[in-house]
């Protein structure tokens, strides 16, 4: 579960432009939805197995070359697919928590 | 003071504290056994390398500054534990201790579990063979082996490392190593390698990082691996079986050889193979760490072919090893061509002396022993002190040779043969006329001295007199049997000692001996 939404907000980061992962890595932690970084690996390697993500190397100053990732075609499918049934669920979600309260009182 | 290690993260460089290193080496471990499932583990890996090279270089404010154990917590405390790389579906409960993720077991000493070492706790992890079976085995067969196996005991107390940590002590009890673990490695590498072969042409994998040929490679590799596991664990035990019962065996060697007669041979004291003219411990400790440190290393190999995880010894000892060794090479080549040049040159001082005996009387020959200088009458090159019946000091030894010839003269002779070698001419001729032999003929009897006396000064001279009877034909010789130790020709049969002997063309012909048995046997 966790790790389908740790999916969806990394392709949504990504949708907007290409980005290293030290920089996803600060949206998800200032989100506070990544506590440690070291989940976002294997992540980031199966949805680019998947053909969800591609990347490119680009030069640091300093630091080692970064890979920057940034969506393919499908993956951008997949995202519209992935917010589709978010916001389905979302809906689900809300609409019965917000039902209950209104029994309760 | 701290040791520093050069590492390359992701084609970075970096000077690294060994202490930092060792938990940055341990962290890496960890993760790699957590994504052991993962397909593209190699790819995640370089990934979180890169990753921790740019921590560390953030984290480094001048270019050649070290990296310390602060900064790799600090990494650790931003990268997260191994555990969190671990990418198990959620439905799916884990744990770090499920099987997927044993890794193959490691020895250990269990210092929770020790009596002295932990050794055979440590055993009874890897082997899972009862820790009171092993200490039973330490314990009988240091009986047996004269205290061999403690000293066996004692390097693998040296060289296996104790279980400290958390992740030793689960290494400690992983999977266990033996026979159907390693034949089942063997037989999932060589099934992902089939599926492998199948599934090349299948589409889905030539979309994947990998091609299907590396697949098959790496499907090939993991068999040929878990093969060479198997086959360099056999050469260890084959090692192990041949070092250490030859370590034993010279230890043996080294606390009985010369104190006791190992199983009735006799008495070693006697044995002059070595003879390197220094006292006889220094020399058999000699020997001893010629042959055994050799053995020592092919031990320590063995060992370290069977269980991964062994500690080095350390250079110092290596270098002390390694050294004592050589040194002992030396010491002994130096002695072997010393005394081999001490005995380069000879002299001999002759005497013919014609022994009056009636050709019709029978002559009786025997050796003389003296009981105050040996009790054993016994030829030897053996030198040694020894105070004669006026108290001065007097060089024995009894290397004497006694030789028979026929002669086609009338009379018995005798030739006295003094024989001194040394490192020189004029030593060797010095040495040849200090040498004091005595016979005796009285009665018919002729007493030869069994032994020789010389001047105890100098001690590396090395002396032999030959004593040769040239006997007329139809002479009737008696030989007493206590020449049987200082004859020369050995085909002279033991049986005709103490009998009446004809000697002509140099063979013995008894004129009183009764045919035995054997001799009948031989002839039908």
């Amino acid at each position: 579960m966790r790790k389908g939404v740790l999916e969806y907000c990394i392709l949504s980061v990504l949708s907007h432009n290409d980005a290293y992962v030290a920089e996803i890595l600060d949206t998800l932690k200032s989100a506070k939805l990544l506590v440690v970084e070291g989940t976002i690996y294997p992540l980031l390697t199966r949805l680019k197995n998947a053909n969800l993500l591609s990347y490119r190397w680009e030069e640091s100053t300093g630091g080692p070359p970064r890979k920057y990732y940034g969506l393919t075609e499908d993956g951008k499918e997949f995202l519209d697919e992935l917010s589709t049934t978010w916001n389905e669920l979302n809906y689900a979600v809300i609409t019965i928590t917000s039902k209950k309260n209104t029994d309760n009182e | 003071m701290n040791k520093t290690i050069n590492i390359n993260l992701a084609n970075v460089f970096f000077h690294i504290d060994e202490d930092a290193f060792k938990k940055l080496d341990s962290y890496l471990k960890a993760i790699e056994r957590y994504l052991s499932k993962e397909q593209s583990k190699d790819e995640i890996l370089q990934d979180i390398e890169a990753r921790i090279a740019e921590l560390f270089t953030e984290s480094t404010a001048q270019v050649n500054q070290v990296i310390t154990m602060s900064q790799v917590n600090a990494m650790i405390g931003i990268m997260g534990e191994p555990e969190a790389y671990m990418m198990e579906d959620d439905e799916e409960p884990s744990s770090p201790t499920s099987p997927k993720f044993k890794a193959p077991r490691k020895l250990y000493r269990d210092l929770e579990r020790k009596y002295v070492g932990g050794v055979s706790a440590g055993l009874n992890h890897y082997l899972g063979i009862n820790t009171l079976l092993i200490r039973l085995f330490w314990v009988i067969s240091a009986f047996f082996s004269v205290g061999g196996t403690v000293a066996i005991y004692v390097i693998i107390w040296i060289l296996i490392p104790a279980a400290r940590t958390t992740a030793q002590k689960l290494d400690m009890q992983g999977e266990p190593v033996n026979l159907s673990n390693i034949e089942r490695k063997v037989k999932e590498g060589y099934s992902k390698f089939a599926d492998k072969v199948g599934d090349i042409d299948y589409e889905k994998y030539g979309q994947q990082t990998k091609s299907g040929l590396t697949k098959f490679l790496d499907g090939l590799g993991e068999v040929l691996r878990a093969l060479g596991v198997f086959l360099s664990k056999f050469l260890g035990i084959i090692l192990l079986l041949i070092s250490g019962p030859v370590l034993i065996g010279l230890l043996i060697f080294l606390f009985s050889f010369g104190t006791i007669s190992v199983f009735e041979l006799g008495d070693f004291s006697q044995i002059e193979f070595f003879v390197l003219g220094i006292p006889n411990w220094i020399q058999i400790v000699l020997f001893f760490l010629v042959a055994a440190i050799p053995f020592f290393y092919l031990l320590i190999l063995s060992l370290k072919l069977i269980f991964s995880n062994l500690k080095s010894i350390g250079k110092a000892a290596h270098i002390t090893l390694i050294g004592i060794w050589v040194l002992s090479v030396i010491v002994i080549t130096t002695l072997s061509v010393k005394k081999q040049l001490d005995v380069s040159y000879d002299a001999e001082v002759i005497e013919v002396i014609d022994l009056d005996i009636p050709s019709g009387d029978t002559l009786q020959i025997r050796m003389n022993p003296n009981l105050m200088f040996s009790e054993i009458l016994n030829q030897s090159k053996k030198s040694k002190i020894v105070k004669d019946e006026f108290d001065n000091e007097r060089l024995y030894n009894s290397n004497i040779h006694v030789n028979f010839k026929s002669t086609s003269n009338d009379e018995l002779k005798l030739r006295l043969t003094k024989k001194s070698y040394a490192s020189s001419k004029a030593k060797a001729k010095e040495g040849a006329s200090f040498i004091d032999y005595k016979y005796n003929l009285e009665d018919n009897v002729l007493k030869l001295d069994s032994y020789l006396l010389s001047n105890p000064e100098p001690t590396e001279r090395s002396a032999k007199v030959e004593v040769t009877i040239y006997i007329p034909e139809n002479h009737v010789i008696y030989l007493d049997e206590n020449l049987n130790n200082f004859n020369n020709r050995r085909n002279l049969n033991r049986s005709k000692y103490n009998h009446y002997l004809n000697y002509k063309n140099d063979d013995w012909e008894c004129l009183d001996c009764i045919t035995t048995p054997d001799t009948l046997s031989t002839q039908n």
